[in-house]
């Protein structure tokens, strides 16, 4: 179980590295194309600024999940690191851990429950009528679910012990 | 409901958890307990966070600073700044703080004109028998100049925040900042008098006119950004984006240091620090909605004005908060979380938003030199291999000038506020 977990998690966390070269790269193009549009071809994209924002969404969310799987949201971790007991330590950032997956879990839910509603009233984006924009919000959930199943990892690898760091930092 | 808010946000920090998750989940067991709200609204509020054209700034301008930093900008820099004032007592260290200023200018954070700055100069000044960690200390300082002087990460949170105008804002950090540097150059240069510090050999003309050419490229790019927000030509966003298309021209064409696999590289990584941080907005969304809903804000202000009705004692109330914030909050989560809750006071009593905002981001820009959570502090302690103890010594004569420079600024407005009053575009 643990090792087929590991490798669906480096495959999704692959999968989120592209997501967020691409939705990058993408946007800054998109938006230096509107700059010369405007100036250069005295004509001003409508699609643009919408398209880049939405990539932008997805680059939060999915970038989100790389920062959980290389532990660098930001945390205070001063009064854990503190702790004496590696044994009350642990289950501090076991807890810690658990209590992150709840929020997400609560995000992926109604994450999919929104998403797929929206896609359901197909609500199009104004700019560019061909876009669902249920899309758009399946950045939340879907990030939301790479990020609980690299904590399920992490808090695995606590108990094992494989990681003495553990928890997210 | 907010002291459930509250507590559960404190024990979740406690626990360690992320900051960003804390938020979204203490403000989700308030919504729990208390309402009876769908928790979809929640989703839709974090969603909703970041659903901004103005947000998108942040990580451009962030992509722009790497790109430069990568691009072989900060050794110019440093020269540049070198054959001006290298000649004088401390040369080195006031270098280093002329650089950051120039760098500060480029880049929009003020780790990373520590990092930039921090890894070319602190070795030469070693070298030349100044204390490590007084040259650890003088780099982690004035790194933060790149807080104030535009364009500014920092900046632009609160400018989407508070709704303030970001160009405006722009405009009022340049004096702060030039104070700031400034200030700093006074405390190294009498560090250095009483150490005898020396300095390095003057340069001559054409030494200076030579690393003036050699960094020209590098020092336009702020009056593109600044120029084209102000001449209404472009967004703060379409000027962020200006400038990383102008840094990879430069980088690839000018400087040749950078190839396409190089960018690329910096392209994920910044994508990944561009995600922590607008993942904290977007979950901070939900926090502040609750703030806003419960009133927090209003009671708070009334406590304080029950305290005091003079706007500049509540202005001094807030700035103690801010630098006891910001010795454990990191800036960008220090602006997400506490702008809710003080910009409505500061409204309340007449402070203007432009003025407290520098005032806010020069607070917590202190704060990034003092211990425990100092990110400049850090990335010094990296860069020197000092201890963070000793450096957090080495850094009080700098933390202890910023403090009375900052208190100056509170007490004079107008030293903030004549550039957005009298620039006219």
């Amino acid at each position: 179980m643990y090792t087929i977990l590991k490798r669906i998690n480096k495959i999704a966390d692959k999968f989120a590295k592209f997501i967020v070269s691409l939705s990058f790269g993408t946007m800054t193009l998109l938006i230096f194309a509107q700059v010369i549009f405007r100036y250069v071809f005295k004509e001003s994209l409508s699609w643009s600024e919408e398209l880049a924002r939405y990539m932008f969404i997805w680059l939060t969310f999915i970038g989100a999940s790389v920062a959980t799987r290389e532990k660098t949201h930001i945390n205070v971790a001063m009064f854990v690191n503190n702790l004496k007991s590696p044994k009350v330590k642990k289950t501090f950032i076991l807890l810690a851990n658990v209590l992150s997956m709840f929020f997400l879990g609560v995000l992926v839910y109604y994450g999919f429950n929104i998403a797929s509603q929206v896609l359901k009233f197909n609500q199009v984006s104004a700019s560019m009528p061909f876009l669902k924009i249920g899309f758009v919000y399946f950045a939340v959930p879907i990030g939301s679910l790479i990020m609980f199943f690299n904590l399920i990892e992490i808090n695995l690898a606590v108990i094992k012990d494989e990681n003495e760091e553990g928890g997210l930092h | 409901m907010g002291v459930t808010l509250f507590i559960a946000f404190i024990v979740l920090i406690v626990l360690s958890v992320p900051i960003s998750i804390a938020l979204g989940l203490s403000s989700m067991i308030a919504v729990l307990l208390h309402t009876d709200m769908s928790l979809m609204v929640l989703v839709q509020k974090i969603f909703g966070g970041v659903n901004s054209f103005t947000l998108m700034a942040i990580p451009f301008f962030i992509l722009a600073g790497n790109i430069m930093a990568a691009g072989g900008v900060s050794n110019r820099l440093v020269n540049f700044a070198g054959t001006l004032i290298g000649r004088l007592t401390g040369g080195l260290a006031l270098v280093s703080t002329v650089a950051c200023t120039f760098f500060g200018a480029i880049s929009g954070s003020a780790p990373a004109t520590t990092a930039a700055i921090g890894a070319v100069m602190v070795e030469p000044m070693e070298k030349k028998g100044y204390s490590k960690e007084f040259a650890a200390a003088t780099v982690a300082a004035s790194g933060t100049i790149g807080l104030l002087i535009p364009p500014s990460i920092t900046m632009v949170l609160y400018g989407v925040i508070a709704g303030a105008s970001i160009g405006k804002l722009f405009l009022a950090g340049i004096i702060p900042g030039l104070l700031m540097c400034l200030t700093l150059m006074g405390v190294e240069y009498a560090i250095s008098r009483k150490r005898g510090y020396g300095g390095d050999a003057p340069a001559s003309l054409k030494e200076i006119f030579l690393s003036f050419k050699s960094s020209i490229l590098a020092l336009l790019m702020p009056l593109i950004i600044l120029g084209g927000i102000y001449g209404g030509i472009f967004t703060p966003t379409e000027a962020a984006v200006v400038a990383v298309v102008y840094g990879v021209i430069i980088g690839l064409f000018a400087y040749k240091e950078l190839n396409f696999k190089k960018i690329m590289e910096i392209l994920q990584n910044s994508g990944k620090s561009t995600a922590v941080i607008l993942y904290l907005v977007a979950t901070a969304h939900i926090f502040s909605y609750i703030l806003a809903s419960e009133q927090i804000p209003q009671q708070l202000a009334q406590l304080m004005l029950s305290v005091s009705s003079n706007p500049l004692m509540i202005q001094f109330m807030i700035m103690i908060a801010l630098l006891f914030a910001g010795t454990f909050l990191d800036n960008a989560v220090a602006i997400v979380l506490l702008t809710p809750i003080f910009y409505p006071i500061t409204v309340q009593v007449g402070i203007d938003p432009v003025f407290f905002g520098v005032l806010m981001v020069f607070a917590l820009a202190i704060g990034q030199v003092t211990p425990p959570v100092g990110l400049c502090l850090f990335v010094a302690c990296n860069i020197s291999k000092v201890s963070i103890e000793k450096l957090s010594k080495a850094v009080i004569p700098f933390l202890v000038a910023l403090i009375v420079l900052l208190v100056v600024l509170n007490l004079i407005p107008d030293v903030i506020l004549y550039i957005p009053r009298h620039a006219v575009f």
